[in-house]
């Protein structure tokens, strides 16, 4: 267990992964040295164990008893000594399976941590309208791996969506959209997100049907929704850092979107002003 | 011991900077970013690059030009590549290995994926 504590100690004193990787290499082949250690030793004692039972058979007519209970006790404390030995040696292997386990559980939560910092950063790295949507869809394409999908603008007027952007579609969606029932009106009305399971052929795209549905909401109110009607090729199902970055989507390229179009309007508007004040204060001709 | 130079040509400002952030997590090593084949091959002749990643689909020259242009110029012709791209078809995988890729991944990339296979390439060039 020395050995072990001391690669434990090396592993949390570096956080460069390729070190890491090393680092389970070397303990690898340790643990895998330590285990050929203990068969050699075990082969060891079974050689010895059966020298023993030989000299024991061997020195039974003729010796006395208390010489045959000897060699019987020294039999026993070897059995004891190499039983101790296989179970020290299942205990390294059980402990080599833990920090493997561990290792990979710590390698996809930075995955997650460094998914859902770049597009939270990128989100709000802008207040144009625009490149927020620009931003969003390449998220989806990037992060998520999205090939066919829709942003929507929830029109709170006439309930109905408008499109703001789409890719990947095998034909254009119109610019509005009604939905009376399905996943879209579920999440433009209710705000519910909806994940396909098991995801439908992915080579049919439906319009009212997509594999997924995240609305954008602002408090409860939802302002728009994301649809993904088709992944890209090499991805057959989502996986658990998409719905982290689904919900990341959720909230945060609500207000995204939702600031920027108020803050090129208040620009808009700021503009009309201002040049209506510089009409009013101009000096007559 | 100077540092590891990466060269990411992305046109995609979020892929770009979760393929930096990726990197990043080895220790010592510079980035440079690129958005797209014409600035990359600019960024290759005034940056001693050690590695290059690109995209496949950029605008002003794509991914596969910018291999080919590599492997044909003697000063970077065995600079290790990775290609990350959406493009996940056998097809596409082996045109771009046929052209001189030393790697290929598929978005969505795993950040682990990715800093294996750049460890890897890297131990191979210093071999």
């Amino acid at each position: 267990m020395g050995k072990l504590r001391d690669v434990e100690g090396g592993a949390a004193g570096r956080d460069d992964p390729a070190s890491r990787g090393a680092e389970l290499r070397n303990m690898f082949s340790r643990a895998r040295a330590f285990t050929e250690e203990l068969l050699q030793e075990n082969e060891r004692l079974r050689l010895r164990v059966a020298g023993l039972t030989r000299e024991l058979e061997q020195r039974a007519a003729a010796s006395p008893a208390a010489e045959v209970a000897r060699l019987t006790e020294q039999v026993r404390a070897l059995q004891v000594e190499r039983d101790d030995l296989l179970n020290r040696f299942q205990q390294v292997e059980a402990t080599n399976r833990e920090v493997a386990a561990r290792y990979d559980e710590i390698e996809t939560q930075n995955s997650q941590i460094a998914n859902l910092y770049v597009a939270s950063y990128q989100l709000h790295a802008t207040l144009n309208f625009t490149e927020v949507l620009d931003t969003i869809r390449e998220i989806l394409i990037n992060l998520i791996g999205a090939e066919a999908f829709a942003v929507y603008w929830v029109d709170e007027r006439s309930g109905v969506l408008r499109r703001e952007a789409s890719q990947g579609m095998d034909a254009p969606i119109p610019e509005v959209v009604r939905c009376e029932e399905g996943p879209l009106r579920q999440a433009a009305g209710g705000g519910e997100s909806y994940y396909a399971d098991p995801l439908p052929d992915p080579r049919r795209v439906d319009l009212s049907h997509p594999i997924a549905c995240i609305p954008l909401l602002i408090g409860a109110r939802t302002i728009g929704v994301i649809a993904i009607y088709r992944l890209l090729q090499q991805k057959s199902r989502f996986s658990p850092v998409d719905f982290e970055i689904f919900t990341l989507l959720g909230g945060h390229a609500a207000t995204a979107l939702f600031s920027s179009r108020l803050y090129q309007r208040s620009e808009r508007k700021l503009s009309n002003l201002q040049g209506f004040l510089d009409m009013l204060t101009a000096p007559n001709p | 011991m100077s540092p590891t130079t990466f060269l990411v040509v992305e046109d995609s400002p979020t892929m770009r900077q979760l393929l930096a952030v990726s990197l990043r997590r080895l220790q010592g090593c510079r980035i440079v970013e690129a958005v797209d084949g014409v600035d990359g091959l600019k960024k290759l002749t005034t940056e001693k690059v050690d590695l290059v990643i690109t995209d496949i689909n950029m605008t002003m020259m794509d991914g596969l030009k910018l291999i080919t242009l590599i492997r044909e110029n003697p000063r970077t012709r065995s600079l290790p590549v990775i290609i990350v791209t959406t493009e996940g078809a056998d097809a596409d995988r082996q045109r771009g290995m046929a052209l001189g890729a030393d790697a290929y991944i598929a978005k969505p990339i795993q950040p682990s994926d990715l800093l294996r296979t750049v460890t890897a390439l890297l131990d191979r060039a210093r071999d």
